[in-house]
């Protein structure tokens, strides 16, 4: 452990332990990150510190044969540290970046704007030097969404899905809202599909909150950024090389990169989908595993070719 | 945990406490006689652990001046830490607001910006308040971060120039912002070799960002000039679309579109809607992935590139 790390949790445990009285080893290892036996040994550093002339009542008082033995921590004549040291430059601007994402994603939320502010305040001027923006849709929808969730009220969505899935209108039972790769999410429970669904929020159009109070079910999945966790499909395809691009913007299993191709396994969610990135890419794909897949987006090209009768050859 | 390091740690609390506690400067003469760790060691071995010990308080953050209590004499040979520029100011949080920042702590992903937002978190703990990590569930916003996100924020936190390859050449940036746009990371600096500022995406770095020279090297302009300068990945000119879409379907094209008029007749099931792209070279793969859902109307040139890509597929899938 390095010393500078060890000094700046020593830092904040003076105060803490102050405020605290009687709190356990075992407490504050778990409230600080670090094993009881570092706890120890940080109390064992501290016994010996204090007020400089070192004389009998100068030190800090703690009893370390206590906290050996008996777990918890009395620790007093420590008034010449009793508030922490300021947040340093990094962990101000971090913890500022954090609580913005918090108050964009909640639509605004009184208690994450209110806490923003009162950072702000506390740290003073400084530019956190990082932004983050969220396609989030309309901020008064993350703010109903918010009330149903911890109002535990129905509501219904008129989604427009994806590419080529039609609008829908389905009752929800809304869990979480979540914010993954620059897009935010609605997760719960979709009565028409008996599932677990997520909805984007930038591809919901209104939302209507339904007097039904739900009873939250068990067994929503736990958030990976992985969205395709649970994707089963797979569909390898060969990307001509200008096509690189295209491993940015989706997400992909594997990906190897050679002179004149790449190699590339998507995860697929839907028939749908895989037939619409074939349709998207055109003539940078060269090669796909997938048979049928490769048919189905021929058949579609061919339709759609049908509306452009005017079309020279 | 050795005795060495121990001795090391309560040192320097001691000596933060004296410089803290003192009502003027200490000097040097002073903080060797006080402090235990100092009394027995020799002229430089003491000279070298007492430079050593400011510079470890200052890295963690102490703000130590110097000084002299003798306004006629013109020498600093004093030390001291001013408890305001110290301490943390009183701050008292609603159990709302508690819940909120306690969801902060689990931002953050892959970065060192996670560990750090905790350390910020612990302070507030130490503060009086007590962030509760296990309320606020209902809501996760995440940010991801990638390769060279920390060096260059810490560069940038610190002003420090960097260095790095970009697509194979190496490129030499005093960096202003690091903005994220769709889940990817954008570097905007000031480019010394273009003498211009220029936009990077992390993702096409190759090579890991190397800071170089002292810190604070160089000023960052103004917010609102930084704001004028950051481009995202393809926002350019700007460009249109007429489409006709199959109603109720039409994704994320139909989202951004606006419904308008078209003179000639659609077919039925059809209404005619106007796209403002920001992403002109893309346009086409937009209209072709709607399938026979969508129909290019205009312009021309666009047209055309959409028929052009149909057929190829038609042709490359159909035998």
């Amino acid at each position: 452990m390095k010393s500078t790390e060890q000094l700046a949790r020593l830092l904040k445990l003076v105060p803490y332990l102050q405020k605290n009285q009687g709190i356990s080893v075992a407490s504050v290892a778990s409230h600080f990150g670090v094993s009881e036996r570092q706890v120890v040994s940080d109390i064992e550093v501290l016994q010996f510190c204090g007020l400089p002339e070192g004389f009998h009542g100068d030190l800090f008082e703690v009893d370390i044969d206590e906290v050996r033995e008996d777990g918890h921590i009395y620790f007093a004549n420590a008034d010449v540290l009793a508030r922490p040291m300021r947040m340093r430059l990094q962990e101000a601007t971090s913890l500022l970046v954090a609580l913005d994402m918090l108050v964009e994603a909640s639509g605004g939320s009184e208690a994450a704007s209110s806490a923003l502010a009162k950072l702000r305040a506390l740290v003073g001027e400084i530019d956190p030097a990082v932004s983050v923006s969220v396609a989030a849709g309309d901020p008064g929808h993350r703010q109903l969404l918010q009330e149903a969730i911890s109002g535990r009220r129905l509501v219904e969505l008129t989604h427009l899905g994806a590419g080529r899935a039609p609008e829908s209108r389905p009752a929800v039972e809304p869990i979480r809202l979540r914010v993954t790769g620059g897009f935010a999410y609605l997760d719960g429970w979709s009565r028409p599909r008996s599932a677990w669904r997520s909805y984007r929020l930038d591809r919901i159009q209104e939302i209507r909150v339904l007097d039904e109070v739900f009873e939250p079910r068990v067994g929503l999945p736990a958030v990976g950024d992985d969205w395709f966790d649970d994707v089963v499909q797979q569909l390898e395809v060969t990307l001509a090389p200008q096509a690189h691009w295209v491993t940015e913007y989706y997400p992909v299993i594997t990906r190897d990169v050679h002179a004149d191709h790449l190699q590339v396994t998507f995860p697929v969610a839907s028939p749908q989908w895989a037939t619409a990135l074939l349709l998207r890419l055109g003539e940078a794909v060269l090669s796909v595993s997938d048979e049928q897949v490769a048919r189905v987006a021929a058949h579609e090209a061919r339709s759609a070719l049908l509306a452009y009768a005017d079309a020279p050859d | 945990m050795d005795r060495l390091s121990k001795a090391k740690s309560e040192r320097l609390v001691n000596l933060l406490i004296m410089m803290l506690s003192a009502r003027g400067y200490v000097t040097k003469r002073q903080i060797r006689s006080t402090i235990e760790g100092y009394r027995h060691q020799a002229d430089g071995a003491f000279e070298r652990m007492f430079e050593r010990d400011k510079e470890d308080l200052r890295a963690a953050g102490v703000p130590i001046a110097t000084g002299s209590n003798d306004p006629d004499l013109d020498v600093e040979d004093g030390y001291r830490i001013e408890r305001s520029d110290f301490e943390l100011p009183p701050v008292t949080f609603t159990p709302e607001e508690l819940a909120v920042l306690g969801a902060a702590a689990s931002v953050w992903q892959d970065s060192v910006a996670a560990q750090q937002t905790v350390d910020a978190l612990e302070t507030l703990r130490a503060a009086g308040a007590d962030p509760d990590p296990e309320r606020l569930l209902t809501l996760l916003p995440r940010i991801p971060a990638e390769p060279g996100f920390d060096a260059a924020r810490e560069a940038l936190l610190e002003g420090r120039e960097i260095h790095f390859e970009y697509k194979g050449q190496l490129r030499r940036v005093q960096p202003w912002r690091l903005s994220q746009r769709r889940g990817r990371w954008y570097l905007l600096g000031h480019d010394l070799d273009r003498s211009a500022p220029r936009n990077f995406k992390l993702s096409r770095f190759t090579s890991d960002v190397v800071a170089v020279g002292p810190a604070g090297a160089y000023a960052v302009p103004s917010a609102e000039e930084v704001a004028a300068h950051v481009r995202f990945e393809g926002a350019g000119e700007g460009a249109f679309a007429v489409v006709a879409l199959r109603d109720g379907v039409g994704g994320d094209v139909r989202r951004s579109a606006q419904p308008t008029s078209w003179d000639a007749p659609l077919p039925e099931g059809f209404s005619a809607w106007r796209i403002e792209s920001i992403r002109p070279d893309i346009l086409a793969a937009d209209i072709c992935e709607l399938g026979p859902d969508a129909i290019c109307l205009a312009p021309p040139e666009l047209r055309t590139a959409v028929i052009r890509q149909l057929r190829d597929v038609a042709e490359r899938w159909g035998a």
